[in-house]
């Protein structure tokens, strides 16, 4: 009688006083120490803060998306109390791998070792405390820190600016078609008497970066049961991003042309980035309408 | 009794105790190899418009009398980027030809904001680059890495030599200067970096490159040797 009473009282505050268990916040708290000062260098306002920065930006929303989706999943998370921690000791390696990212990059100033040595420790940090069937569960939030890691300079670099070319290419190509005098040298487009420069936060990797990760962000969430419309949707993310990112130039562009230079590098630039995010949001909605009418259509034809 | 219940463990202390050693541990080994010290400042702080000469051997800086309109975006960035920039235009005596001489200096490379090669800007400022070469300059203060590259902007033409030093040494590529970054940091000292970049207008390429590396010279020699280390380092090329 007593035992069964004790029972529910056992786990019952455990769950109302916090979602974690005790060994979690012990770990966590050193995750806190080893990561703290990373987020603070990355968020401060000067060449290091590479959160504040355009190329970078992107990060914060990647991590807060990543660590919704890890509490949110983890409380979930059903245990079976009966069978041993599986695969609890594989913690250890992260840790070690982790911990040798981290002291590298923190000591060499190798910033995408010292924020990529967050994946392999919280991998870690689940393992020991849900073993192998929790990192099952988290494995998607936790591969999802990757797209907060400052990409390198000598990745990121080249791509950019094989897109900033193309997107000027094609934009300069696409207004002289309807009449408009504009050339392009380089990334340097020649409009009536303006000359605007496609730079790296307009249309470079970033937006490219994030609008991928969003989308497959997406896909996650919805969890479409047609594998066409997952496929299809995760590689049209990059032509669409591009489109967006053209779009938006196209924006800027006529602005500048039409209103003025003022108006184009003023309000209306912010404005033109809220225009990428719609278009690209509208595309990729559009496209996935379109690619749910095609998955019904071949499922009811078969 | 109860106060168990609260924050309820399973694991047992020696684990938790280990994986916090090892993540604290890790904090504390960071901060013990990380450097803290400038290059710049055991350099002694480079000015480069105060050492590099408005005349030496047989070289005169032109006066520009109207200044170039400079873009103010790109002022902003070159700012971020760099700590000092320096824009030079030299007349030979002898021979009248006109040399532009550009230097960049970043007093921290420790971080992103690394110095653009012209591998980079030419193209995006509309340049077409015809050809590059990796090319030793041999100078009196052993070779330097340096490297050429024959340019055109629609019809001007515009071949160029160019060399970058990070730290202590002169690099080539961003695989080395990586390299040199890291060298230097396992010795305590967060790098600096500096770029050189001679061009001339001229549609005779070999006649310029030799011009170009005459300058290099006249310069070198023209410096006090602890500001040639400014410019080139102390160990030449690695």
């Amino acid at each position: 009688m007593a035992s069964s009473l004790n029972q529910p009282a056992m786990a019952a505050p455990a769950a109302s006083w916090l979602p974690i268990s005790g060994d979690v916040a012990w770990l966590s708290l050193g995750l806190f120490a080893m990561f703290v000062p990373t987020l603070f260098e990355l968020f401060q306002n000067n060449d290091a803060g590479l959160w504040n920065k355009g190329e970078h930006s992107h990060g914060p929303i990647m991590l807060t998306l990543a660590m919704w989706l890890l509490v949110t999943r983890w409380r979930t998370f059903v245990e079976q109390s009966s069978s041993p921690l599986k695969g609890h000791w594989l913690a250890w390696p992260c840790y070690v791998i982790g911990a040798a990212l981290y002291v590298s990059g923190r000591a060499l100033g190798i910033i995408y070792f010292e924020v990529g040595a967050f994946i392999p420790m919280l991998a870690g940090l689940v393992l020991m405390s849900g073993g192998l069937p929790l990192l099952n569960q988290l494995k998607f939030p936790v591969f999802f820190c990757i797209f907060m890691v400052p990409l390198p300079g000598f990745l990121l670099d080249p791509i950019s600016h094989f897109i900033k070319l193309r997107i000027s290419i094609s934009v300069s190509e696409l207004l002289w078609a309807f009449g408009y005098p504009i050339s392009h040298t380089g990334v340097v487009l020649n409009i009536g008497p303006y000359q605007l420069l496609v730079a790296d936060a307009c249309a470079g990797m970033r937006t490219l970066f994030m609008l991928e990760a969003m989308g497959i962000f997406y896909l996650n969430v919805i969890k479409h049961s047609s594998w066409l419309r997952n496929l299809g949707l995760a590689m049209l993310i990059v032509p669409i991003s591009f489109t967006a990112n053209m779009i938006r130039v196209i924006v800027l562009t006529l602005i500048t042309y039409h209103l003025g230079d003022e108006a184009g590098q003023g309000f209306l630039h912010g404005f033109a980035g809220i225009v990428l995010f719609a278009s690209a949001m509208l595309l990729l909605m559009g496209i996935d309408r379109m690619l749910r009418w095609l998955s019904t259509r071949t499922g009811a034809s078969t | 009794m109860s106060a168990r219940y609260l924050l309820p463990r399973r694991l047992s202390l020696v684990a938790i105790g280990l994986t916090l050693s090892i993540m604290l541990g890790s904090v504390a080994l960071a901060e013990i190899f990380k450097p803290n010290k400038f290059w710049a400042e055991h350099l002694g702080e480079p000015h480069y418009a105060q050492i590099v000469p408005r005349a030496f051997g047989d070289w005169v800086e032109l006066p520009t009398a109207g200044r170039v309109v400079v873009d103010p975006v790109q002022a902003e960035n070159l700012a971020r980027i760099y700590t000092e920039t320096l824009a030079r235009t030299y007349v030979n005596k002898r021979t009248g030809r006109v040399l532009m001489l550009s230097i960049a200096y970043g007093r921290d490379q420790s971080t992103d904001t690394q110095l653009h090669t012209p591998e980079q800007c030419y193209p995006s400022q509309g340049f077409r680059v015809i050809e590059e070469t990796d090319e030793a300059l041999h100078s009196p203060y052993g070779d330097l890495k340096a490297v050429r590259m024959v340019t055109r902007l629609g019809e001007r033409p515009e071949p160029l030599t160019f060399f970058i030093r990070v730290g202590d040494s002169v690099v080539r590529g961003s695989r080395e200067r990586n390299l040199a970054r890291l060298r230097m940091a396992v010795q305590g000292y967060l790098v600096d970096g500096m770029l050189l970049r001679v061009s001339e207008i001229s549609f005779h390429n070999e006649q310029s490159f030799a011009l170009q590396t005459q300058f290099i010279d006249d310069l070198l020699r023209a410096v006090r040797p602890d500001d040639r280390s400014k410019l080139i380092g102390t160990v030449a090329s690695r």
